[in-house]
């Protein structure tokens, strides 16, 4: 059984990159000497830095100018942090450049301060198309020794591709970086990880960022998932953060030998209509095309 | 060579079925009822009427039809213009078989069977089988029927036939409001219990009314947002679920259906229960209404639901087809077509080729897709 952490964070703005380290460190310290060895934080968490680069209420310009140099800093900073808490740390995500291209990246990083994984978000909101940022086109599941896991930025968790790709590639823990419009709404909470956690029958972690970040505000209830087989009360939820406001970790312990039963008494993947899907997906999305150009299925 | 026993045993059972589907027996046992038309549902606007059916035998073809009249009739005279009955209502009709009844209230649907069997081998399949020709025109007359009565637009929920291919298969019905069937859905994943004995469709089809178009995937097939996914890209905006979910009163359990596939497929969804407490079936759960978030009042999960997860009840609600088109034409998603073709079905094969035996491992080590 490993233990992981979802926190639950209020954006802030760095005055330097070493102020986003103190209060990132703040953050995570607790979360390990609660014995977590996996860590979440929020999406978004990255932008903290463009306080350190001075930006006002319109983040685009310094992001074009100095995207690549923030990726950096951010990159520099988490992987310090894993290191200094020995602990397997998915610092949530950060809009930087590469190239020509803007980036909205996740990372996962090891105990020795590794980058073991970069997941691009695949789909992207409503901030992200404003900035022009380039939307990922792959997905990729991370091998460590607590179990096989996955990144999930922002929006993909709308998408039930992302997490079914996710999990057939072998994830068995869904992480999260979640930044949830206000005011919450359950249902719509409901209808992101959670359902996932259910659909795929894997573990999820999901640490949701709250407050005001340049002009959005955010609520969430960060929570960690698993099938609602496996949780008292069968809910799907091993932890949650009690309020949709502020600032809280929690933890549970997450035993892929429970998971497993749950697969075998109730082998949800068994029963795919592969020939439907093989026949029918691949006109089905060109359709979708058309779909986002029009509103309306074609 | 069957023996002389056997083959006498099917020729009276041949018969006596017969004898209670004769043609006639569902018009004569409606002859003597009201029937208030339903008025024309509008390109804008439709009302639905969910009819949460209890399980119980049906020992006639007038039976059987006088149970779905009268939930029918419930829904109409509240403005229903859509009525949609749950999963496994054609099994209502094994109570034609001699016997059934009486062995209702066994643990499992196949002790009863064993019961009733003797020391001959029978299956569920097997039942389902023989009581096919006849369950099946009650059921087509009934629905038919009543569609033509009443003036309404009826999903007949599920019942159990043989294929031209002589395998069985599940299919829910939608019958217009002449009568005439517009078509028919074979349920496309299979819950465990059903594996062996069942076969799943291969087909997604999408029914252009008047209203809007309309899917009725049957039951499990809503736990795979796939069936949901392809649904929404031919065009669907009514998701209709006819369910027999023994999970279905407990609602995060119950949640995992389509009231999440309206979320990511923004559609109406309607979620239609059979109770049972027969057979060692014991189904519960409410009747629902479900929306994209945008479309319900604030802090709901539901436009309207059943009261109670265990009687008999209908719920009725209008759906403003409009507001539906407008808000998918400003929330559609936004499909990443290149990531998908890229995955898309391949994960999927990928995934069944690393199954040891049919088994998903959970913690495979690495290079197992």
């Amino acid at each position: 059984m490993s233990k992981v952490a979802a926190i639950q964070l209020e954006f802030f703005r760095a005055r330097s990159v070493a102020n986003m380290e103190a209060r990132l460190a703040a953050a995570i310290q607790p979360a390990v000497e609660q014995g977590a060895q996996l860590v979440v934080l929020p999406q978004h968490m990255g932008l903290s830095l463009l306080g350190a680069a001075g930006v006002g209420d319109d983040p685009l310009p310094v992001l074009k100018k100095k995207g690549a140099a923030l990726l950096k800093a951010f990159e520099e900073t988490c992987a310090g942090l894993a290191a200094r808490f020995s602990v397997w740390l998915a610092p949530g995500s950060i809009v930087g450049a590469e190239g020509e291209s803007l980036v909205a990246q996740a990372y996962l990083f090891a105990p020795d301060g590794r980058v073991i994984g970069r997941q691009r978000q695949t789909h992207l909101g409503a901030r992200e198309k404003a900035w022009g940022v380039a939307r990922g086109d792959s997905l990729d599941v991370f091998e460590t020794p607590l179990g096989h896991v996955g990144l999930i930025v922002g929006q993909d968790a709308r998408y039930p591709e992302v997490a079914r790709i996710l999990t057939l590639q072998g994830a068995n823990i869904l992480i999260h970086m979640a930044a949830m419009p206000a005011p919450f709404d359950e249902e719509a909470w409901r209808a992101s990880l959670w359902r996932e956690a259910q659909a795929n029958q894997v573990f999820g972690v999901q640490a949701c960022l709250v407050g005001e970040c340049y002009g959005q505000i955010y609520a969430g209830r960060s929570a960690i998932l698993a099938p609602v087989e496996m949780t008292e009360g069968g809910r799907g939820i091993l932890a949650q953060s009690p309020t949709t406001e502020g600032e809280h970790i929690i933890t549970a312990g997450l035993d892929l030998g429970a998971l497993q039963k749950v697969v075998d008494g109730y082998p949800i993947l068994r029963y795919f209509n592969y020939g439907l899907y093989a026949r029918e997906f691949p006109r089905a999305y060109r359709r979708a095309a058309k779909v986002s150009a029009h509103g309306e299925p074609a | 060579m069957a023996s002389l026993r056997d083959w006498l045993t099917e020729r009276g059972l041949a018969a006596m079925l017969w004898w209670k589907s004769r043609p006639g027996s569902v018009e004569g046992a409606l002859a003597r009822h009201t029937f208030r038309r339903a008025a024309s549902p509008s390109r804008n606007c439709v009302t639905v009427g969910l009819a949460q059916m209890r399980m119980e035998l049906a020992a006639s073809a007038a039976d059987y039809a006088l149970r779905v009249y009268r939930l029918t009739r419930a829904a109409v005279e509240r403005g229903a213009q859509l009525v949609a009955f749950p999963e496994y209502t054609g099994a209502l009709l094994l109570g034609l078989l001699p016997g059934v009844r009486e062995l209702a209230s066994g643990r499992s649907m196949q002790d009863a069977l064993s019961e009733l069997a003797g020391d001959t081998q029978v299956s569920v399949g097997g039942v389902f089988r023989a009581v096919a020709p006849a369950a099946r025109k009650i059921y087509n007359e009934t629905f038919s029927t009543l569609a033509r009565k009443f003036g309404v637009y009826l999903m007949a929920g599920s019942i159990i036939l043989p294929g031209k291919d002589g395998l069985l298969y599940s299919h829910a019905h939608l019958f217009a409001p002449d009568g005439r069937l517009v078509g028919a859905q074979r349920k496309l994943h299979l819950f465990s219990s059903e594996e062996g004995w069942l076969t799943p469709g291969d087909e997604l089809r999408v029914f252009d009314l008047p209203f809007g178009c309309v899917a009725m995937p049957i039951c499990m097939d809503h736990t795979y947002w796939e069936t949901a996914r392809l649904a929404y890209l031919a065009g669907t905006e009514i998701l209709i679920d006819p369910a027999a979910d023994d999970v279905g009163d407990q609602e995060w359990l119950a949640a995992r259906g389509v009231r999440m596939r309206v979320q990511e497929s923004p559609c109406y969804g309607l979620h239609v229960f059979m109770i049972s407490d027969i057979l060692g079936l014991h189904w519960r759960g409410r009747s629902s209404v479900y929306a994209p978030v945008g479309l319900l009042p604030p802090g709901r999960h539901v436009l309207a639901q059943a009261e109670s997860d265990d009687q008999e009840q209908v719920v009725v609600r209008e759906l403003d087809m409009a507001a539906l088109r407008a808000f998918r034409a400003e929330n559609a998603p936004e499909f990443n077509a290149e990531l998908c073709a890229k995955y898309l079905p391949r994960v999927y094969a990928d995934y069944c080729a690393s199954e040891r035996d049919g088994r998903r491992i959970v913690n495979r080590p690495s290079g197992g897709t």
